[in-house]
């Protein structure tokens, strides 16, 4: 049945917050999108698009392909730890994967930078283990982002997963068990499955996180290539170059456009409808 | 030997005993049914056969084998859960094919296997289904196909009908029986209803507070009930208290000596099992039948007998008993309890 709006109390009601959307959100963002299509003199133009295909192409491959390591590594690392969590009880674990979601971005990158140098933290271990002496450090190196992104993302991965492993019907998993399967068998068979929807949400706000981290690349990550939040920053910073800059966001924002299209074609298919 | 024997089994929560020493054996291929009331223990019993509850003492044994320590997983007793517990991202198929994967057998043997349980069990057709697009009684028989599927040792049933709604549930007893019987799959089976516990099994232990109070035949558990507690559980009853006095009781014609030094008894009545006739109809009655003169106070009219609300004389409380016959209230009426359809305690 239709429902009609019949007094405008509800509308007004809304509005404050469909205010600040309006203005914290959806105004900037399409001034963005605007001005990504117009030079400094105020003309219409491509060209801050053309700009950014041949400064930055490469750097927006290596942060989409950066990103989708992260995601992938972050997503192993989660459910395994979602995993040990669903099926044993070990506080110390509970409260240490959760640890570095209190941390902000800053502390970690300095952190990293630090851990991961030549003479590092994780070296000076390393050299021990192995018995070597010298070890080139990662910090600065696509390996020590990658290294970095995956130790910010995991908690907030791992939360959503766990959540998710814990609310299933503990007779799903007795049953399998009571069949004759594994806990390695269970994760796969009947966990994952059953967590579609929630791993899918862990996997897009992982992405979308880090391909707009800006703290972490800038401290740890490498000189070249960048990620497309240094180049954007460098365009406004050094160029106070808008139209570049916000040609970039464009393309980062298409990106994860074209994840959220199909996380929702997802939900559509799998639950006949978009809830939760 | 037993096909599945437990040997002193504890499981305490707290202070709660779940299980206090509770001792059972299947024999052959029968159905043994554990009934109680909720909290009495039967389901942490079924679920440490399971595998599923870690027991505090105690030894389960699988033809001979000591089980106790081994994972739910190596076990091969199936269960099935109250719930179904299929799982909601495969087919039907796939849900009954699972366990037998697991065993790793080849695919033309699964597909066999699954072809047989899907006909024997009256689901032909739904083999592509999801269990969202499946009634009720279809799920059942699904979570049970996949249970007798893999052929496994003994088989465990969780409240196996409470989800279906009373008609179908009684029709399914039946089905359920006959099945087993024809599987010969030795089974517990786990039920709260009484009745249908008498009705399906060749065995019935009843549990209460953790404890084993009576097992036997269906007909012993209902005809020798060894306690209060037994007798008031199977049966539709109505139980009055009578004083007692050095250890004798007086109801009506009855006359019991009790063993307890208690001052008051209670008298369990079966309350179907009652015959009631006008106070001064001449009916002749055997020895050890329990006559009770009374005053009919009301009446429910249930389809297709009467309940009754009775004062009897000598006894303070009401009696309910049903009969098919219509009695106006005020009368006086003679109500003849056969022996074996009542029990003092």
């Amino acid at each position: 049945m239709e429902e009609k709006i019949k007094s405008p109390m509800g509308f007004i009601l809304i509005l404050p917050a469909l205010s600040v959307l309006g203005l914290l959100y959806v105004f900037p963002l399409i001034r963005a999108i605007w001005s990504s299509f117009y030079d400094r003199a105020g003309n219409f133009t491509l060209g801050n698009y053309a700009k950014v295909f041949e400064l930055y192409t490469r750097d927006i491959v290596y942060s989409v392909a950066m990103t989708a390591a992260t995601v992938g590594v972050v997503l192993v690392i989660s459910i395994a730890i979602a995993s040990y969590l669903r099926f044993r009880d070990w506080k110390f674990l509970d409260y240490m994967y959760r640890l570095p979601l209190f941390i902000p971005f800053l502390i970690v990158g300095h952190a990293m930078r630090i851990f991961l140098a030549p003479h590092g933290t994780l070296n000076a271990l390393l050299t021990r283990i192995i018995g070597v002496e010298e070890l080139p450090g990662i910090s600065g190196s696509w390996t020590g982002l990658l290294f970095s992104f995956v130790w910010v993302m995991t908690p907030f991965a791992t939360l959503i997963i766990l959540g998710a492993f814990k609310a299933l019907e503990p007779a799903y998993v007795e049953a399998a068990q009571n069949l004759g399967a594994s806990k390695l068998r269970i994760i796969f068979d009947i966990l994952i499955p059953l967590s579609g929807p929630s791993i899918m949400v862990a996997t897009i706000l992982t992405f979308v996180r880090t391909i707009s981290s800006l703290t972490i690349p800038l401290m740890v990550g490498p000189n070249k290539p960048n990620m497309i939040t240094i180049d954007m920053m460098f365009r406004v910073n050094y160029f106070n170059d808008w139209g570049v800059a916000n040609s970039l966001g464009v393309i980062s924002y298409l990106i994860v456009m074209v994840l959220a299209i199909y996380y929702l074609r997802y939900m559509v298919a799998e639950r006949g409808g978009i809830k939760g | 030997m037993a096909v599945l024997e437990g040997v002193n089994l504890k499981k305490y929560y707290g202070k709660v005993h779940a299980l206090d020493d509770v001792s059972f054996a299947i024999e052959g291929n029968e159905l043994l049914a554990v009934i109680g009331p909720s909290g009495s223990g039967k389901t942490t019993l079924l679920r440490s056969i399971a595998g599923f509850v870690k027991l505090d003492g105690g030894r389960i044994f699988l033809h001979g084998e000591d089980i106790t320590d081994l994972a739910p997983e190596k076990r091969n007793v199936a269960m099935f859960f109250q719930n179904y517990a299929l799982w909601p991202h495969m087919t039907v198929f796939e849900n009954i094919a699972y366990g037998l994967k697991l065993r790793k057998i080849d695919k033309k043997t699964i597909k066999e296997k699954v072809e047989w349980a899907l006909e024997f069990l009256g689901l032909e057709g739904l083999a592509d289904r999801k269990p969202s697009q499946l009634s009720g009684g279809q799920q059942q028989r699904v979570a049970l196909a996949r249970a007798i599927v893999v052929e496994p040792k003994v088989l465990l049933l969780d409240e196996p009908l409470s989800n279906l709604d009373a008609k179908i549930r009684l029709r399914i007893r039946f089905e359920l029986k006959a099945l087993q019987q024809k599987l010969g799959i030795p089974t517990l089976y786990v039920t709260h209803d009484q009745e249908e516990a008498l009705s399906i099994a060749d065995r019935v232990i009843v549990m209460h507070e953790g404890k084993i109070l009576q097992s036997g035949t269906p007909e012993e558990i209902y005809r020798n009930p060894r306690n209060l507690f037994v007798a008031d559980f199977v049966g539709m009853n109505t139980i009055v208290k009578v004083p007692a006095e050095n250890g004798l009781v007086k109801v009506g014609n009855i006359t019991k000596r009790i063993e307890n030094e208690q001052k008051t008894a209670s008298v369990v009545i079966r309350a179907d099992e009652v015959n009631i006739v006008d106070a001064t109809a001449d009916v002749s009655t055997k020895e050890g039948d329990l006559v009770l003169i009374g005053v009919i106070k009301d009446r429910l009219y249930l389809g297709s007998k009467y309940r009754y609300e009775v004062e009897v004389e000598d006894i303070n409380e009401p009696l309910f008993v049903n009969h098919e016959v219509d009695v106006a209230p005020g009368k006086k009426v003679k109500m003849i309890v056969p022996e074996g359809s009542y029990f003092i305690f």
